[in-house]
């Protein structure tokens, strides 16, 4: 058994250094469909995540009826806070808003000169959960914010939570669908790639049944090769990435703005499992339908 | 040996059969020339012998075994007992003329040692030693078809079947190929040559039998 499992990895490995064009040919195209295929999913996974950010700057501002007491005001914060829908909340008194106002004028904020401290009424600011940003969600909190004694007006962003609840459900949908394109092409791909390989090699296959080599020690070779191949697909699609991702922040940030700075959802490690993984099921898969297919022939 | 009983081989339905009712019984250690004009079923004969197709009725004996009813996972077993040369010699071009030999011993596990004693003596036996290490495309066809001799002979096979073996070569080149046929079934290995050409049939002096349209004319 150990001669025949050492001259089958020997053989594959052989193989591939003699016949190096065709080895690099394989390689390159499992590398540049995995490529496309991850740099996808950072963009989506990056995508999801500028989204909750987006999210978290939702927010319901609770308008207080004058003469609420500041403790009156902390104690609505505190029991807004624990509702489900809600990931925060935080009471501003009249004097905070006006300084808050104030810093935002800048250079103009004389203007607010001998106003009296409480021009403006003080408030509660809820920011809402990222599971809760659906419109009946954030209308159903609003009525129940405006159902308290001690609140006299609510505000929120309707069109900003349509933006954010739209842009998640079409970049849900897009990655659905265009990862599920992408992974089937990619399959495609490198099946026909590894599938050509294997014909180029098909006297071979014929060859070695005659001489009464099992079906497995005839697909070891070709198995083992095209795992390797994959390997090697995976690890130059890894080095492709890397280099990818710092243009693919710089696209991402010019197109939604600064006001957002992106940070890329990559992990260097997770992409190395995950490319090299994809890498070798892949090789592994196709070299196996493709030698297997040519023993039915 | 061989014992074929009314084996019959339609390769599609609705064509004329290869083979029809072919009976005939081969005895170990014979040397028997196949013949008759193309199309007579000659290489379908052969083709059953190792199973690369199976009968559509009949049975055929192999060394005792019945190859119209072996399973799959049997066939690589029956064709470590037979070797085959073709015309076209069927040799792997980017491996060396060792690595062509040595793979009918790999596929049985034979330990790389051995491997190397046994190649070397059956290359030294076609006299081709001294081309071990070439690729085949650069031997010439008689060349080629020796390394294709020494690969079926390499696992000391009880039966020896070669389809138009000196086809493509010159009457010389003829010679020293059957020779090896020869040399081989006086060492006791049954042989059947498949050929059309009735010059070796008058050269050498064996046992004859005719295919004419897929049936047996004459034995």
């Amino acid at each position: 058994m150990l001669p025949k499992l050492r001259y089958v990895f020997m053989q594959a490995v052989s193989v591939s250094l003699r016949s190096l064009g065709v080895t690099a040919v394989a390689v390159a195209t499992i590398a540049a469909a995995l490529t496309v295929l991850a740099a996808f999913g950072v963009v989506v996974a990056t995508l999801a995540d500028v989204a909750e950010r987006m999210g978290q700057e939702v927010e319901i501002s609770a308008y207080l009826k004058r003469g609420t007491t500041p403790g009156a005001g902390f104690a609505l914060a505190e029991a807004v806070q624990a509702w489900p829908e809600v990931s925060g909340a935080r009471y501003t008194s009249s004097e905070g808003a006006l300084e808050a106002f104030r810093e935002t004028l800048g250079g103009d904020a004389s203007l607010l000169d001998g106003l009296p401290p409480d021009v403006l009424p003080a408030s509660v600011e809820i920011r809402i959960a990222p599971e809760a940003w659906t419109r009946e969600t954030v209308e159903a909190l609003a009525a129940r914010l405006e159902a308290r004694d001690e609140v006299e007006e609510v505000r929120f962003g309707r069109e900003a939570i349509e933006q954010v609840n739209g842009f998640l459900n079409f970049a849900r949908l897009a990655a659905w669908v265009v990862g599920a394109a992408m992974c089937l092409g990619t399959i495609l791909i490198v099946a026909n790639t590894i599938r050509l390989t294997v014909y180029a090699r098909r006297d071979e296959i014929e060859i070695m049944s005659l001489v009464g080599a099992t079906p497995a020690f005839v697909r070891a070779p070709f198995v083992i090769e095209g795992a390797l191949q994959g390997l090697m697909g995976g690890a130059v699609a890894l080095g492709l990435l890397v280099l990818l991702q710092e243009g693919l922040r710089l696209g991402i940030e010019r197109g939604l703005g600064q006001g957002y700075p992106v940070e890329l959802a990559f992990s260097p490690a997770r992409a190395l499992v995950y490319l090299t993984g994809a890498g070798l099921a892949l090789g592994l898969v196709s070299s196996l339908a493709a030698v297997g297919r040519f023993m039915r022939e | 040996m061989i014992q074929t009983f009314h084996v019959t081989k339609v390769y599609d339905q609705g064509d004329r059969p290869a083979l029809k009712d072919v009976s005939l019984n081969i005895e170990k250690g014979e040397f028997v020339f196949l013949t008759g004009p193309s199309g007579a079923g000659k290489s379908t004969l052969l083709k059953l012998l190792f199973v690369a197709e199976r009968p559509t009725r009949g049975q055929i004996l192999v060394n005792g075994r019945n190859v119209a009813t072996l399973k799959p996972r049997q066939i690589p077993l029956l064709r470590r007992q037979v070797g085959v040369i073709f015309q076209d010699f069927k040799l792997i071009a980017n491996r060396t003329v060792h690595e062509n030999v040595a793979y009918a011993l790999h596929v049985v596990g034979v330990p790389e040692k051995e491997i190397r004693r046994r190649v070397y003596n059956v290359l030294k036996g076609v006299g081709l030693y001294h081309k071990a290490h070439a690729l085949p495309p650069k031997l010439s066809g008689g060349e080629q078809q020796r390394v294709s001799i020494a690969r079926a002979l390499v696992n000391d096979p009880v039966l020896l079947l070669a389809d138009e073996p000196t086809g493509n070569l010159d009457r010389d080149i003829t010679e020293e190929i059957m020779a090896l046929l020869e040399q081989a079934n006086a060492r006791g290995t049954t042989v059947v040559v498949a050929t059309h050409d009735p010059d070796l049939l008058d050269r050498y002096k064996k046992r004859v039998i005719v295919l004419k349209g897929g049936q047996l004319q004459d034995d």
